[in-house]
């Protein structure tokens, strides 16, 4: 019995980090752009396919597919934001959030057509080894996801804190205007942001295909997810955003473990509306709830 | 320096600069004065690029800035302090300032420049550590000039320093816009509501009514007009 | 003068109306059954536009109010022998009930909470039904929906008669919410969607006539669900899911948000289109995406905007509107004129 609950700790851990880094993307974005990305999902979901496509057709190794996926679907974001948020920067929320819908839908539905609804696994390099801990064997591979997933985020922490691009996006996320005013271009700020969002998305996908499966709508659930989640967290909030992950995660594990795993959908609309019910601005949220 | 001709600023249909012409020579201090709503924020949005003009032109140094990026605006030599402060709450005020050097490559200064404005502004030595969101509005007032300093711009745009700052801080800083002027030569723009000490800083005065220019002249002149006196200056 | 505007309304409507009544037997088999679906989407995408066009509250749970009332409505007349016409009213009042549960809520959010937290109840109750077999028949759903019965010698099991149900569902529905708009409470909901803090500022109670919009709504989403389940005879959570409630958002924001003739033309269009491209019909939610993204971004008041546009660019550009003020500038002011 313990046993699972070990196991059920350590799944419970990998969830809530590959939904962290949807979730930290996620709240990036809206806290410095205010723009709520319905198509996040999509972004991991194309995340998973580029990492699957480089790996299986042109053998690449699992983890330089990572790096590529995270580089190539970043520039992807980089573009969707010009394309399509940019010019809607003056439009009302709810016409952002309608065209976000459309994209979502248009590159889900695209990508059920070009490539088909099978669902594939993506080669893990370390797949079927396992190490002990506490007594109970984990696979290596959940191990790497942690570790990855680790690395990435502190990664992302050291470059808003310490080089010129992430002081440039403190700035923008604490007054645009003065950022502007200093000379920073927000534009391009802007698009790295959705960039950036866009890469740690990927990389989830990719290591999601690796763990289960890849398939064109992957991505609706996880994009749901990740919008709760900052919500749970606080708009806006990357600390929520982690933390949200992390008892997002768990709470979907153990209700797997202890009641039927098709309730699992379910749990995270009830942690939303109980969330939406008693403190409507998340847990680490000071912003308005609008 | 800065050459305004013809300019009308739109907020969707609403057309809030009508038509505005106006100059501001190098070393001058230029005061535009006006009421609330009169169009006076607006303008400085629009010179600094952060706000887009529906027609006419604005010429900065022979450079036409009207239809450029702010950020350009910037390395062009416009710095804007802009209404209400507007410093970085969650940066400390060293953070601050280095912000106002973040168009420059040269690094190598900042620890000098940085020493100018302590200098310039010993307060804000003191709290060099400090939040900035925790200063008081005064401080906050001097912090956000400081960093425009960094900026080393060729021209000021002042956006109401004296809003909602205590009477002998607004002294410190009315000090400090002269000084800008006088020791280092600065170009400044000044918006103000406080006519009052707008019209005894500077050298020449526009008044700014529902996005017309309605008066313009030597501000000495203008304190001794008696409309200008019984509607700005509050005489009877 | 208004008598012969009046004249030419009147025949036009007559007009209107006779080709309706006559429609199923100048058409097909088949063309009926479209046309039955668009008038099914008309009353069910009428009603989202009641709370997203008129009231300005984007809402994705309409598709679970309308799977309720589906549900409802076959399960009463198939478990419980309730005739027709109660269990279609009954239906309308299991989802405006419903619906009210959801709106008190979800309206204490605004724009984007309010959204999700609509997709959610949209998406709790999908599930919900999912998994309770014994009740909804879970992943299998629903078979053998009896018609409605037989009245005046129509046949409801055939599609031509089915039809004049569809008509006048309808119908009604659209002239009841062209009567809604024009009531105070109606015209109280145009004033919440165009800026709601004004709203609040002049004396309406913003949160009550968007309960109102809202409860409205889902009664109107329940009847559509009913009529539907007795149509189509057969019905699965499979039919209300997410994609759904996409597509019917779709349907108000082509068509026009917040017209009385948008729903039609929406549903109209995004039902036929598929039908004429059915060689293309996988790519069919593709194009629905890119054409949301696209209307929003070109054409955001729909189809019916994009009319009313270009009629406004043909009449004559109008001048920009300016402030009031006092000042100096008072004879240079009235010199210049208006």
């Amino acid at each position: 019995m313990s046993e699972q609950i070990i196991q059920a700790l350590i799944n419970g851990l990998v969830s809530g980090s590959i939904y962290a880094l949807m979730a930290v993307g996620f709240t990036l974005v809206f806290g410095i752009m205010h723009v709520i990305n319905l198509a996040h999902g999509e972004l991991y979901m194309l995340g998973g396919f580029s990492t699957f496509f480089m790996v299986s057709i042109y053998q690449i190794n699992f983890f330089v597919a990572l790096i590529a996926t995270l580089i190539i679907i970043g520039v992807f974001g980089f573009f969707i934001e010009k394309i399509i948020f940019k010019p809607l920067r003056n439009a009302s929320l709810l016409n952002t959030l309608l065209a976000s819908i459309g994209l979502s839908l248009f590159i889900s539905n695209l990508v059920l057509k070009l490539a088909g609804s099978d669902m594939r696994n993506i080669e893990f390099p370390f797949s079927g080894q396992s190490i002990s801990i506490l007594g109970t064997s984990v696979s290596v591979h959940r191990i790497v996801v942690l570790l990855l997933t680790a690395f990435l985020v502190c990664l992302l922490g050291w470059v808003i804190k310490y080089t010129k691009v992430g002081k440039a996006l403190r700035a923008t996320a604490q007054d645009t205007d003065a950022a502007a005013l200093m000379g920073v271009n927000i534009n391009l700020i802007y698009g790295i942001i959705f960039a950036i969002s866009a890469g740690l998305a990927a990389v989830a996908g990719g290591l999601i295909g690796s763990l289960y499966v890849v398939d064109p709508s992957m991505g609706m659930m996880p994009g749901m997810k990740a919008f709760i989640i900052v919500i749970l967290g606080g708009m806006g909030s990357v600390v929520g955003a982690l933390l949200g992950a992390l008892i997002f995660g768990y709470a979907e594990t153990f209700t797997t473990l202890f009641l039927e795993s098709s309730y699992q959908e379910l749990v995270g609309f009830i942690i939303l509306i109980l969330v939406l019910l008693f403190k409507p601005s998340g847990l680490f949220g000071g912003v308005n709830t609008k | 320096m800065l050459n305004i001709q013809d300019l009308c600023v739109n907020y969707e249909k609403n057309q809030v600069i009508k038509g505005i012409s106006m100059e501001v020579k190098e070393g001058e201090i230029v005061t535009l004065i006006g009421a609330n709503g009169a169009g006076k924020t607006t303008l400085l949005r629009t010179i600094s690029g952060i706000k887009s003009s529906s027609s006419g032109s604005i010429e900065f140094m022979g450079n036409p800035i009207h239809k450029m990026p702010s950020h350009k605006i910037v390395d062009l030599g416009i710095g804007h302090i802009p209404e209400g402060r507007r410093v970085f709450p969650e940066m400390t005020v060293k953070e601050n300032l280095e912000m106002g050097a973040y168009r420059r490559k040269d690094s190598k200064e900042m620890k000098k420049e940085l020493d100018h404005i302590f200098e310039l502004f010993p307060r804000l030595k003191e709290r060099i550590s400090q939040r900035a969101g925790t200063l008081s509005g005064g401080e906050q007032q001097m912090l956000a000039i400081g960093r425009a300093i960094m900026l080393r711009p060729k021209v000021y745009l002042f956006d109401e320093p004296s809003l909602g700052i205590a009477p002998l801080v607004i002294a410190e800083i009315a000090q400090m816009i002269k000084r800008l002027n006088e020791e280092e030569g600065a170009t400044i723009l000044l918006v103000e509501q406080n006519a009052n000490l707008a019209l005894k800083l500077s050298h020449r005065a526009y008044i700014l009514e529902t996005g017309k220019i309605s008066l313009e002249g030597p501000s000495e002149e203008l304190a001794n007009d008696d409309r200008v006196q019984k509607i700005y200056l509050g005489y009877e | 003068m208004t008598k012969n505007l009046n004249a030419k309304k009147l025949s036009l409507i007559a007009l209107c109306a006779i080709i309706l009544l006559v429609i199923p037997i100048l058409l097909g088999d088949y063309h009926v059954h479209v046309i039955n679906q668009i008038g099914i989407f008309i009353i069910l995408v009428t009603s989202l536009n009641l709370i997203l066009g008129y009231t300005g509250q984007l809402s994705f749970a309409h598709i679970g109010l309308f799977a309720i009332g589906a549900y409802t409505s076959s399960i009463l007349m198939m478990t419980y022998n309730v005739p027709f016409l109660l269990s279609l009213l009954l239906s309308m009042v299991a989802s405006a009930f419903f619906g009210l549960l959801v709106g008190l809520i979800a309206l204490r959010f605004t724009t984007h909470f309010f959204a999700i937290v609509t997709l959610a109840f949209g998406e709790i109750i999908r599930l919900i039904i999912y998994n309770m077999p014994d009740l909804t028949g879970g992943p299998n759903g629903i078979y053998n929906i009896p018609f409605p019965p037989n009245v005046f010698g129509l046949d409801f099991s055939q599609r031509s008669h089915f039809y004049y149900i569809i008509l006048i569902g309808a119908v009604a529905t659209v002239l009841f919410v062209k009567y809604m708009i024009g009531t105070r409470t109606g015209k109280a909901m145009i004033a919440v969607r165009e800026n709601e803090t004004f709203a609040q500022f002049i004396g309406i109670n913003t949160w009550k006539v968007k309960m109102i919009s809202f409860t409205l709504s889902a009664a109107l989403a329940g009847f559509a669900g009913s009529i539907y389940a007795h149509y189509n005879s057969y019905i699965s959570p499979y039919s209300f899911t997410m994609m759904e409630s996409v597509t019917l958002l779709l349907m108000v924001i082509i068509g026009g948000v917040g017209t009385i003739f948008g729903p039609i033309l929406g549903a109209a269009f995004l039902i036929t289109l598929p039908e004429l491209l059915r060689d293309v019909n996988e790519w069919r939610l593709v194009i629905f995406g890119a054409l949301l993204v696209l209307t929003i971004m070109f054409m955001p008041k729909g189809l019916l905007g994009l009319f009313k546009s270009i009629q406004e660019k043909v009449k004559s550009s109008k001048k920009p509107v300016s402030n009031i003020d006092s000042g100096l500038g008072e004879e240079e002011r009235k010199s210049v004129g208006s």
